[in-house]
């Protein structure tokens, strides 16, 4: 027989009940953000010296940049050929999906991934879920909003973070040149001295490298992991000249008749390559860090199941013909059990192995320490984060010591490495071992492609981009792509077939990729010259 | 009665149990004075002298009545099991997995992770012991061997084939190393240490060896893999008059089916503690199995296309998406056992919280933390046989029902209709369903239905529920065509056809 409750105990439970069941109003995910978006906002900038408020950038919106006479013109202006085109927002809002990026936290996928990660239920954040439920939407707001730690005290907050990645994303917090910029005074300073106001200098093109890369890569702070792709969330493959090519320009094209801008794509991709690689090193290398913490939040997963080769699982089990990657890699000599995401590594990777063997050492050391991250990484299904974070740091210094970054935010052109020395170089990752290694997973096989994309392009006079070998581009592309259905979302290269033999001359699909890049990297290699 | 209460007891009679003269003491009180010898295995070739083809002495002696000796043609000719190990070094996918794993085909005795269960490893480890005996002998000892199932025979060999036997109690026929396989938990738990795993026993068949080509292991409703196995015996109820026969029945008694459905719910029971155990015992050995294990993590929640929305890339009820979740299947079909409903989902919380925690769960605690709910399982089996046997004691002159009634049948097949609302929607939940959903029919007295009928081909076809037949090995694109029908496999589809069962049956 149980002891009777105390009526004091009894009453607690009615009136907690009572209060459980009273009908309060949940606030939708919309609610809670705007209420929550100012307070982490205001925490933010509070953590500044507010007497000092002047020299603090802060944003102060897309709408201020949309006067028709400034960058909202419905049309671009053609009288002028030396100033800026003044449709530069109308095009961001028209055409750019930027400009969607915070509507698409409510669109119907946004929903469902909140919901799928337990954080709403019927697109309500349930009582005791709205501390996880704000931590993931900080993450989401990072690169879905008008960054909020720029934000300021105007009251506008909501509508300012709500323009998506706008204006200020990329250019810079304008509170402090929005009414000047437009002055000789203004565009006479040099770009330290803008950037020390708050403005970007995009137009170099490390830094909108950059710019780019901390969301589309990601950081510590901002990151696509693998629950979030599991709920729904498309993953992050960023390529910069690629994707440079499929945003709507708003900006007026350079002419080419400079031999830098006769190879910009060139330049878009190299200094892509460099900057996603650091970026998702450093990430790589915060995830191992933030896993050693005891209380594992949302953003505390280890392992870090988007660090590994998404078909490395994500395969049918099929036998035959199968397009996911080999198990054993001669290179890399030893057996993996969950290959790497060498996405953003493969590539400069290659590279330094060429060039560590024709004798430049830091490029040598950048190459044995990824070897060694990727043996950290594969040799278990748990690494050791300890040890991986330490090896991410060492690559890191590694390619920082090897492609010197620091000179590329000053340098417009890299040093060393001009058109002609990458394609040299692409040409000799893609003999022998080293081609084999690539068209072992559809990563390696797709960086390739696009580099040669790149390659492949030059500006003629008039500033319009011209592609040689884009026969075989597009033949290559085809190969690469995955199959397109209508009806739902499909993201394997079931296309990428064929058991890798090289010596077998079976038409597979991997056979005809290789054929197809050999062809183009020939045609972008200067004719030798037949003096024997 | 409950059987498992009873076991220190047996255990304690059978260690006292000694230098057994014969079936007196058996039968009798047993004298302490020493202890039984070590029960040893010795291999098919004495089994098959009686149990290949019935003598004229046989006949005329009415054993044929009590079995028909023709076991062992049986399994040779008509069973798959019997040809377990030329699968492994005559197929294509044995020999490559051979190439794979580095193991030599001269030295495949040797290599306990295949012959634990595609062999008998016991006899195979004395082979030298059969060194001359010629190659259609050898064959016979190859694959799952007599022994495999019923046990260590140097023990009990010569005394089973008295009728005398048939009075010993099959508690102390165990300890004699004879396995009590009407026992339905002891059945289910041989059967299942390969269809599932038992590391105990060395069973268990790793994610390197599905890598390197081992054909993923099916789910298993034990009843319909029973169904399509070549039988080589008789029920109780189906055997002919014989010696001895009424004592036999009662102590044998406690085994008899209790209906269909209970058998099916009783047989998940036991097929979901015995998944938990391989977990637990895989994490416990950690110095034989590297934490995670892939091979007891459900294959197509990582093992699928990039499709979304599919049912392989869903995310479960109370699960961060994107975690990798030991097999689902085991869960299906215990959701029918009303009696532990509540107190599984409660047991099972701290495994869901360890498996949400990280990725592939956290390997330090899993073991604390599937304990509640073997804990409850074993609860819910014991009650099950408790049960039965308070039936069988109230019913002591009936007959047990061999099939069930036209209602039960009808009401557990709605019950099973209903479970696709409620189970994860997975190829192999749904096979769970629809074996128990054929079994059910199959063996109750309901009238034809075409409706039904049809519907059962179609699941067939669907989740290919039917065996390929015969001892024939299994090819590659035995192996491609499952894998077809794992990524073709349509819910919606699946769903309607229930829903066309339930509809017939209820109209």
């Amino acid at each position: 027989m149980p002891r009777p409750l105390p009526q004091l105990v009894i009453f607690a439970i009615i009136v907690g009940v009572a209060v459980a069941l009273f009908p309060t109003t949940h606030p939708t995910p919309v609610q809670l953000t705007q209420r929550n978006l100012t307070s982490v906002a205001t925490n933010t900038v509070s953590s500044v010296d507010d007497t000092n408020s002047t020299s603090v950038a802060h944003s102060v919106g897309a709408r201020t940049c949309a006067s028709s006479t400034c960058h909202g013109s419905p049309r671009p202006d053609t009288q002028h050929a030396n100033m800026i085109r003044r449709d530069e927002y109308t095009i961001w809002l028209e055409q750019d999906p930027h400009a969607r990026a915070y509507t698409d936290l409510n669109s119907p996928l946004g929903e469902q991934i909140f919901a799928q990660l337990g954080l709403t239920k019927n697109g309500k954040v349930s009582r005791g879920n709205k501390a996880r439920y704000q931590s993931a939407y900080n993450n989401c707001l990072q690169c879905h909003a008008t960054t909020i730690e720029s934000l300021g005290k105007t009251g506008d907050l909501e509508t300012i973070a709500t323009e998506g990645i706008s204006c200020e994303s990329c250019h810079g917090a304008a509170s402090n040149w929005r009414t000047t910029h437009y002055t000789t005074d203004f565009t006479a300073l040099s770009t330290e001295e803008k950037a020390k106001q708050g403005m970007t200098n995009v137009g170099n093109v490390w830094q909108r490298t950059n710019a780019c890369v901390k969301c589309h890569v990601g950081s510590a702070t901002a990151e696509v992991n693998h629950d979030l792709i599991a709920a729904g969330h498309p993953v992050l493959k960023f390529e910069m000249s690629a994707y440079s090519a499929q945003m709507p320009k708003h900006w007026k094209t350079p002419r080419g008749a400079s031999p830098t801008q006769k190879h910009h794509e060139t330049r878009l991709w190299f200094m892509g390559q460099i900057s996603s690689l650091i970026a998702s090193l450093e990430q790589l290398q915060a995830r191992a860090n933030k896993s050693s913490k005891p209380n594992s939040q949302l953003h505390q997963v280890w392992p870090e199941l988007s660090e590994s080769n998404c078909y490395a699982c994500h395969h049918d089990l099929d036998q035959s013909d199968t397009w996911r990657p080999s198990s054993t890699d001669p290179l890399a000599g030893h057996n993996h059990l969950l290959a790497i995401n060498d996405w953003y590594a493969s590539t400069l990777a290659a590279i330094a192995r060429v060039e560590g063997k024709a004798g430049n050492k830091t490029a040598q050391r950048f190459a044995e320490n990824w070897q060694l991250l990727t043996v950290s990484m594969e040799k278990t299904l748990s690494p050791d984060p300890g040890e991986v974070s330490a090896r991410c740091g060492a690559a890191l210094s590694a390619l920082n010591d090897w492609l010197t970054p620091s000179s590329l935010r000053t340098n417009l052109l890299h040093s060393e490495y001009d058109h002609q020395s990458l394609v040299n170089l692409t040409s000799a990752v893609m003999q022998d071992d080293n081609l084999n290694h690539i068209l072992q997973n559809w990563d390696r096989a797709t960086q390739t492609y696009l580099a040669l994309y790149a390659l492949s392009c030059t500006q003629d006079a008039e500033g319009n981009i011209v592609v040689s070998a884009s026969k075989s581009l597009k033949t290559t592309r085809d190969l690469l792509a995955f199959p397109h259905h209508t009806d739902y979302r499909f993201a394997s290269p079931t296309n990428f077939k064929g058991v890798l033999k090289p010596t077998e001359a079976s038409a597979n699909n991997r056979t005809a990729i290789r054929t197809e890049l050999l062809k183009i990297i020939n045609q972008l290699k200067p004719p030798v010259s037949s003096d024997k | 009665m409950n059987i498992k209460r009873l076991f220190p007891f047996i255990v304690f009679t059978g260690l006292l149990l000694v230098g057994i003269n014969g079936f007196v003491s058996l039968i009798a009180q047993p004298k302490a004075t020493a202890t039984v010898a070590a029960v040893r295995y010795q291999g098919n070739s004495r089994c098959y002298r009686c149990h290949e083809k019935p003598s004229d002495f046989d006949i005329n002696t009415g054993v044929t009545n009590f079995l028909e000796l023709t076991e062992a043609k049986d399994w040779t000719s008509k069973d798959k099991h019997g040809s377990a190990l030329i699968n492994v070094t005559e197929t294509p996918i044995g020999k490559q997995m051979l190439t794979r794993l580095k193991i030599k085909a001269s030295e495949i005795e040797h290599q306990a992770q295949c012959t634990s269960c595609h062999s008998n490893q016991h006899w195979v480890e004395k082979h030298d012991d059969y060194a001359g005996l010629p190659d259609n002998i050898i064959g016979r000892e190859s694959g799952v061997t007599c022994e495999s199932c019923h046990g260590p025979s140097t023990q009990w060999d010569l005394k089973h084939s008295d009728s005398q036997w048939r009075l010993v109690d099959p508690a102390i026929k165990a300890q004699h190393g004879m396995t009590d396989l009407r026992d339905p938990v002891v059945r289910a738990e041989t059967c299942f240490s390969c269809h599932i795993g038992n590391a105990e026993q060395g069973k268990v068949v790793t994610h390197e060896m599905y890598a390197a080509g081992h054909p993923p292991l099916p789910s298993v409703e034990l009843d319909a893999f029973i169904d399509q196995m070549p039988a080589h015996w008789n029920s109780t109820n189906t055997k002919q008059d014989f010696t001895h026969r009424e004592r036999y029945l009662e102590l044998n008694r406690y085994v008899q089916d209790s209906g269909k459905i209970d058998q099916i719910v009783l047989n998940a029971l036991v097929a979901y503690r015995t998944s938990l155990q391989l977990i637990v015992s895989i994490s416990d050995k950690a110095n034989e199995y590297a934490w995670p294990e892939l091979g007891v993590y459900d294959c197509y929640g990582c093992h699928h296309e990039l499709k979304s929305p599919s049912w392989r890339a869903q995310t479960l009820p109370g699960v961060v998406p994107g975690r990798p979740q030991f097999h689902l299947w085991p869960t299906t079909l215990i959701a029918l056992d009303d009696a532990s409903n509540t107190q599984l989902q409660t047991a099972g919380s701290q495994l869901r919280d360890n498996l949400n925690k990280q990725p592939f769960g956290n390997a330090k605690s899993i073991s604390n933390d599937i304990a509640p709910l073997i804990a409850a399982l074993t609860t819910a089996i014991d009650n099950k046989l408790a049960a039965r046997a308070m039936a069988l004691a109230n019913n002591i002159d009936s007959k047990p029902p061999m099939s069930s009634s036209k209602t039960d049948a009808k009401l557990a097949i709605t019950a099973l209709c209903r479970l696709t609302t409620t189970q994860p929607d997975s190829f192999e939940s749904a096979r769970q369903i629809a074996w128990a959903i054929q079994s059910v029919y199959r063996s109750s007295q309901l009238p034809d239905n075409t409706a039904v009928t049809s519907a059962l081909e179609q699941l067939s076809k669907q989740l290919m529920l039917e065996f390929p037949a015969g001892p024939a090995l299994p090819t590659s694109t035995n192996q491609k065509s499952s894998q077809i029908a794992v990524s073709q496999y349509d819910p919606a589809k699946f769903q309607k056809i229930i829903a066309d069962i339930n509809s017939a049956l209820n109209p």
